[in-house]
This record gives structure tokens, sequence and C-alpha cells, in this order.
């Protein structure tokens, strides 16, 4: 059955052809196919400006120092959340900020948020929609009251089939503008580990602000107004025009794979259920799923992730530690026990296999295995 | 003076096209191979092109990355700058040098260039070296290496580490070493008009030193470490693609039928040119301990028209690139750093007169031609006015 989010639609012949016309070109990276791709992401997400990128981390990056994050500032971050944002907050200089999340959908916790936010604290990253209109309203009233901004930190590419409830799942839709005053734009990830399966690292920026999209257009290019005049320290974070081409022949396949994914989701969820409280699903936007997998939250998960893997079954922890607990945040003094609800998810969460290549036969098999396993025929 | 009489053949600032077709039956299998194991990162052809390319160059270690920006980024990190470090570097190079050195939160220290190399002047360097230096990072451009020896001995004398951006000078060696192994470690551009160049941004950090090279494979990927299954500090996202990977591949085997043909067309304008000197100065070999073979990655010459030079090639279809228009010190994001204050008038001089003339393997001696015959026109018009 392969990994977690193993790929099985990808043509040599699409690859091969790519490449040769590129090269036939000799237009490498910002060129035509990128223009095109940013144009057609941003019209299929509903923002007025995608900006390509080198990878999601690179996104973020541009994002948050196009809004002026730096040394000065710090940005609270989902604890259970991945590494790439993290990264992004880092590479800023600013100082990551990590808030609990609610352990039913994985996203932040207002009252964590409230607790998180200081003096220095400038903005907030967003990565799955909140439980409630409730949760919503309080981040609402609490990033008006203090100022901050918000970027999404998506999984996917928003509003791409996302069958998530708009009202409470800023950052997804265009509607993000009504969740703060200064909602600034989404970045996501477009690598051949995300739903959308591009061929390389890549990543976008979406958002309606003209000016944010320049800012983030000069960033991703070394700073540069015009050839080698710079006016910020920016990066080299660019898509290449093979990613871009790639990714544009994916585009009218992508609906078909995302209710094809759906169809998945539910068969898995409609076998496990039965298995409550020993598995539990969830909240999850499924057409995230080809990345991270289909998500559930289980007891014993390492015995059951072994013993998924002895027969043959690709799982995976996603992630196995919060963000608070990884080393490469011990210097910011975090200890084990401060974030339960992120805690709880690192240890009990495992991604199933999720991809377009699965069958129902599959996933019946995965479902059976796991019900072995809880009923003592499998451990 | 605005179109030239002589024959219209077009001669774009770089083209690869043609060498991508004669790749493509080499490529394709590759490329279908990647596609059916559905492994776009971190697989087999990065492995094998950073065995090919330690084996090319000579270095223990390889470790690809997704650009060249990134690969000086990663290596700094891993040689342990960071903020409150000074890096010396040349005043006149592409802009990466120098933003790398700020990305890691250290400050770059910017000083003048020899005439010719267009590399550190190591004199400039010596009167900088303060308390806080604690690395070199010199730059070897366009076809040759800096003093890159008398630069060794000053990082030696004064306990500093010797970093190279070596973005440009795969092929380039000093004494049989190749550029970016006489220090600690260097770097490597596969950006698509490099000698060795992708279809995509791409690069590489090359080093002998064990330390240096696993801390980058670590921070490449977020500072993952596989032992311990744990994110280390320091990470950053730079993994280059299985594909970019197999094009390079392709081309690596070829690369020194390629840099051949390089010394050829560079050749060929060089004696061509000549006789405008003093009008056009074509390159000449800087002054260094050592000299370094010629790869010709950049035909540059000096003029003193050179906008003008620049307008008149294009406006009959030949592209040209100005390395660089301004020296670091006046970029506007640079000028009010501490490290833009020192004098760096050889860089000016040279801002304003470089020009570097298309130079790729695919040009035909006739597109040479073709160049230089609109060079002397200009200058015919020039002797004339």
């Amino acid at each position: 059955m392969g990994a977690t989010g193993a790929r099985a639609l990808v043509s040599g012949d699409l690859l091969v052809r790519c490449v040769a016309e590129i090269a036939a070109a000799d237009q490498f990276i910002l060129g035509r196919q990128v223009a095109e791709l940013e144009l057609k992401v941003a019209g299929l997400a509903g923002w007025g400006h995608a900006i390509a990128s080198a990878s999601d981390t690179g996104a973020m990056l541009l994002a948050l120092t196009a809004m002026g994050v730096g040394s000065a500032d710090e940005i609270v971050v989902p604890a259970f959340g991945g590494m790439p944002t993290a990264t992004a907050v880092v590479l800023t200089g600013a100082t990551p900020v990590f808030a609990d999340v609610d352990t039913a959908t994985m996203s932040l916790d207002p009252e964590a948020v409230e607790a998180a936010v200081g003096p220095r604290t400038t903005g907030l990253l967003w990565s799955r929609p909140l439980r409630s209109a409730e949760s919503a309203r309080v981040l609402r009233e609490l990033t008006r009251r203090r100022g901050l901004f918000m970027l999404g930190d998506t999984l996917m590419m928003p509003d791409a089939g996302n069958t998530g409830d708009a009202a409470v799942a800023p950052g997804y839709r265009r509607g993000a503008s009504r969740l703060t005053e200064r909602a600034a734009a989404c970045a996501f990830s477009l690598g051949p580990e995300s739903s959308f399966g591009g061929c390389a690292d890549a990543g976008m920026v979406v958002t309606d602000d003209g000016q944010l999209a320049d800012a983030c257009r000069g960033l991703r290019n070394h700073g540069q107004r015009r050839r080698f005049v710079h006016d910020r320290i920016g990066f080299n974070c660019r898509m290449d025009e093979i990613a871009a081409a790639y990714l544009l022949h994916r585009i009218p396949g992508l609906q078909a794979e995302l209710a094809t994914r759906q169809s998945l989701a539910a068969h898995y969820a409609e076998r496990l259920r039965p298995l409550a409280p020993q598995v539990r699903i969830p909240a999850q936007e499924v057409c995230s799923s080809a990345g991270q997998g289909y998500v559930i939250l289980a007891s014993r998960r390492d015995e059951l992730r072994d013993y998924l893997s002895s027969e043959g079954i690709g799982a995976g922890a996603c992630p196995a530690v919060p963000l608070h607990l990884e080393p490469a945040f011990a210097r910011l003094g975090y200890k084990p026990g401060q974030f339960p609800g992120a805690e709880f998810l690192a240890r009990e969460c495992l991604a199933l296999p999720m991809h377009e290549g699965l069958r129902l036969a599959d996933i019946r098999h995965v479902a059976g295995k796991i019900t072995c396993f809880y009923q003592g025929n499998g451990a | 003076m605005v179109m030239s009489s002589a024959s219209p053949i077009s001669v774009p600032f770089f083209s690869g096209a043609a060498s991508m077709r004669a790749d493509m039956p080499l490529l394709e299998p590759r490329l279908r191979q990647i596609a059916a194991a559905g492994q776009f990162v971190d697989g087999d052809e990065i492995r094998q092109l950073e065995a090919d390319l330690s084996s090319y160059i000579g270095a223990l270690h390889t470790v690809v990355v997704g650009s060249g920006t990134d690969a000086l980024a990663l290596m700094l990190t891993a040689a342990g700058i960071g903020p409150g470090d000074e890096v010396v570097v040349p005043a006149y190079t592409f802009f990466a040098t120098v933003s790398s050195v700020l990305h890691v939160g250290a400050d770059p220290v910017m000083v003048d260039v020899l005439p010719g190399s267009y590399g550190l002047d190591p004199d400039r360097v010596a009167e900088v070296i303060g308390p806080r230096t604690r690395a070199i990072l010199p730059v070897h451009l366009f076809c040759q290496t800096c003093d890159i020896v008398s630069l060794r001995e000053i990082a030696v004398t004064h306990g500093l580490l010797l970093l190279e951006d070596s973005a440009e000078a795969i092929g380039m060696r000093v004494d049989g070493v190749h550029a970016g192994l006489l220090g600690l470690a260097g770097v490597l551009s596969f950006f698509p008009t490099k000698t060795l160049g992708a279809l995509g941004d791409g690069g590489a950090v090359i080093t002998d030193d064990q330390t240096v090279a696993s801390r980058v494979r670590r921070l490449r990927c977020h500072g993952w470490d596989e032992g311990s299954r744990h994110y280390l500090a320091g990470g950053r996202s730079s993994r280059a693609d299985e594909i970019q990977a197999a094009i390079l591949r392709s081309r690596l085997w070829h690369l020194d039928d390629d840099i051949a043909r390089r010394a050829e067309l560079a050749c060929r304008y060089t004696v061509s040119l000549a006789d405008l000197e003093p009008a056009v100065r074509t390159p000449y070999l800087g002054a260094a301990k050592r000299q370094s073979n010629l790869v010709w990655y950049v035909y540059l010459i000096e003029t003193s028209r050179r906008d003008e030079l620049a307008e008149f090639l294009a406006a009959n279809g030949v592209g040209t690139e100005i390395y660089y228009p301004r020296p670091l010190p006046a970029q506007p994001c640079l000028a009010g750093l501490p490290g833009a204050r020192h004098p760096v008038p050889v860089a000016a001089t040279a801002s304003h007169r470089a020009l570097a003339l298309p130079l790729y393997p695919d040009m035909s001696d006739a597109q040479v031609d073709r160049v230089c015959a609109l060079v002397r026109d200009f200058h015919a018009g020039e002797r004339r006015s």
C-alpha cells in the first residue's frame, strides 16, 4: 500500500513533455508558466493575487516579511503544527510563541491565544478551522483589540473544494477578512507532499492586498525593484517553470481527485467510528488528507503503527512531537505539560494512507487490521 | 547610429535549448523513472548527483540544496557564523554574497576588489579585520579565482574561517584544488545560465569537513535529525528536486566539453576585440600569488560608454548583462550598514564600465563574430564623432 500519501497519478509522458517545452522556451524561473499558474490559483482560490514561491516555508517567509515582521516581533503559532511554519517565523528573526490547540479540531484555542499574546505580539498564524462560530468571534475580538494580523498557514489550497464551514474557517476563504481588521494572506504548499501534488517543493501566497502582493514579489527575487537594484534584503525564493507547468497540467483533474479523496475519507470514517473510544476521528479537511494522510486519534498509537507496519501498511505520526518540545525551540524554555492539547494530539495522532490510487478494498483492509488490533487479534 | 548594416543574426544573452535537445535522450528515461517512483524530492537522483559532483570536483562532501543563495546561508550557519560576527565580503559581487551573511544574523563588511580578477583585495581585507571578524568570504567571479592564496594566509594569521562563494567557479582550480575547497567550505550555483546550469534554481555546499556537511544535510530540511528524530535549531527549507538533479547529471558528463567550448568562444572574442584597446578592455588575469586555470562563465569587457553600447547591442538583437551596475555598499538596502562605509573605488569604477557579452556553449562562432562586429561598429561611430 506504500507510504502515507504516496501518489499514483504521475505520468512520465507529462513530465518529459514539461521538461522539453521549458528547455525549448529558454525560460526557466518566474516565467510564463509561473505567471499563468498564479492567475489560475488566484481564480480557483478566490483571492485577488497569488505569488508563487520555492516552498511552503518560503511562502510564509515572504508573507511574514512583507508584513514587516522582524526580530522585535512575537508571532503566535499553534503548538500542534508543521515545522515549515515555525521555520519561517524563526527565519524572519521573530520569536514564535506557541499556543495550545483544541483536540477536537486540532486548531488554535482562542483562550490559549489570549494567554500567549504579549506586548511584542504582532500577529498570529492560523492553520485549521476553528471549532465554532463562538471561537471565531472570540478570536476576531482579540485580534481587533490587540491590532494583530493573521496569516493563514493552510495545509492545502484555500477553498479548492474545501468542505469546511466558511464561517468558522477563516484563513481558508476570502471571508478571512471578516476575522480581523488586518487579515492579510494565506500561505500553502504545492509541493509533492501537498494535496495539489507538485513535482518539486513549491508554495504559494494568496492575498487580496495588492501592496502586500507586490512586496512578496520583490522579496522572493532578492528584493530587486529592477535588475540588480536591491531595495530590500530579499530572498531567493522562486518557483521554476517546470514546477509551474506540471502544476498547471494537474489543475483540470484536481476537483475529481478531491472528490475521490472525500469519498475515501467517508469510507474510513464509516468503518472506524465503531472503534471509539480507542479510535477517534478529529475534524479535518479532507482535501488536505493527501498530504497528511487520513488522521485518526488512536490510543496505544505507537503499537498500532508498528502493527500496521508489520502488515505492510505505511502509517505515520503527524507530527509525533509538538513544536514547543522540539529541541529547535529549547532556548524558548517550554516544558512538557504546558500545552496538554498539543501533547495529547502528538501522542495519539496517526495518519493512515490516503491518495487517489487507493481502492475501497484497501480502505476495508486497513480498517480491518485496525479493528483486529483493538479486538486483541493483532497486538 | 541606431541599426547596424551587418547581417541580422540575433544573439540572446543566454540559450541552452540546443544542448538540452541533445541531452533529452539520456534524460528521458530518468524522468520516466522519477515519475514512476513518484519520488520527487530526497531521492536517488540527488544522492547520485552529490556523488558525481564530489568526484568531479574532488570534494569529500557535496550537499545539494535549493539554490546557490541558500547554499551560502546554510554554509555560514553550519560554520557557526551568526549574530555578533563580522564577515568580510567583496563590494563587487552578486547580492546573495552579502544577503546570506545578513540572513544568518551576522554583519557583512564590504571591502574593495582588485582590478582584473574583481576578487577581494587582500590588502583591503587586512585593514578591516577587528575583534568581531570571524570569517572571510571571497568570491570567484567570471572566469578566474580571486587571490585565494593571499587571503588564506590572512585567514590563518588572524585565526579566521575562510569560506568561499564559489557559486560561479565550477571547474576553477588553484594548484589542482577546486575552488570552494581551499578553506573550510564553498558553494556551487546551478542557476540556468551557470557553467553547470539546471532548468531552475539549485545549489550545493562543497566541503572536505564532515561536521559542516552533516550540519548542512540537517539544516536543509528544517533541522531534521534522523538519529534523534527531532528538529534541531537553525534549519531552513531548501531541498532540490529529483528532476533538476537528473538534468544536472545529464549535463555533468559533458561539462568539460562545455568548458572547452566556452574557452574557444572567449578566445575568439579576445582576438577579435584586441585592437579596440583602450576603448574596450578585454578580460585579463588578475594579480595573484598563484593563477587559477580559466573557466569562462562570463566574458566581461570594460568600456567607457557602457550603457550606450549595451543599448546599441540590444537594438541590434544582442543581449548583454551588467555585472554589476552598483557596488554593494551603494545598494539601497545596504547603504546604511556599518559594513558599507569603506571606500571601494575599484568596484565603483567597474560598476560604470563592466559589460558581460553573450557566452554559452550553444553559441556559434558566427554569433561571436556578429557581436564583435557590432562592438566595432559602435566604436567606429565614436571615432567618427
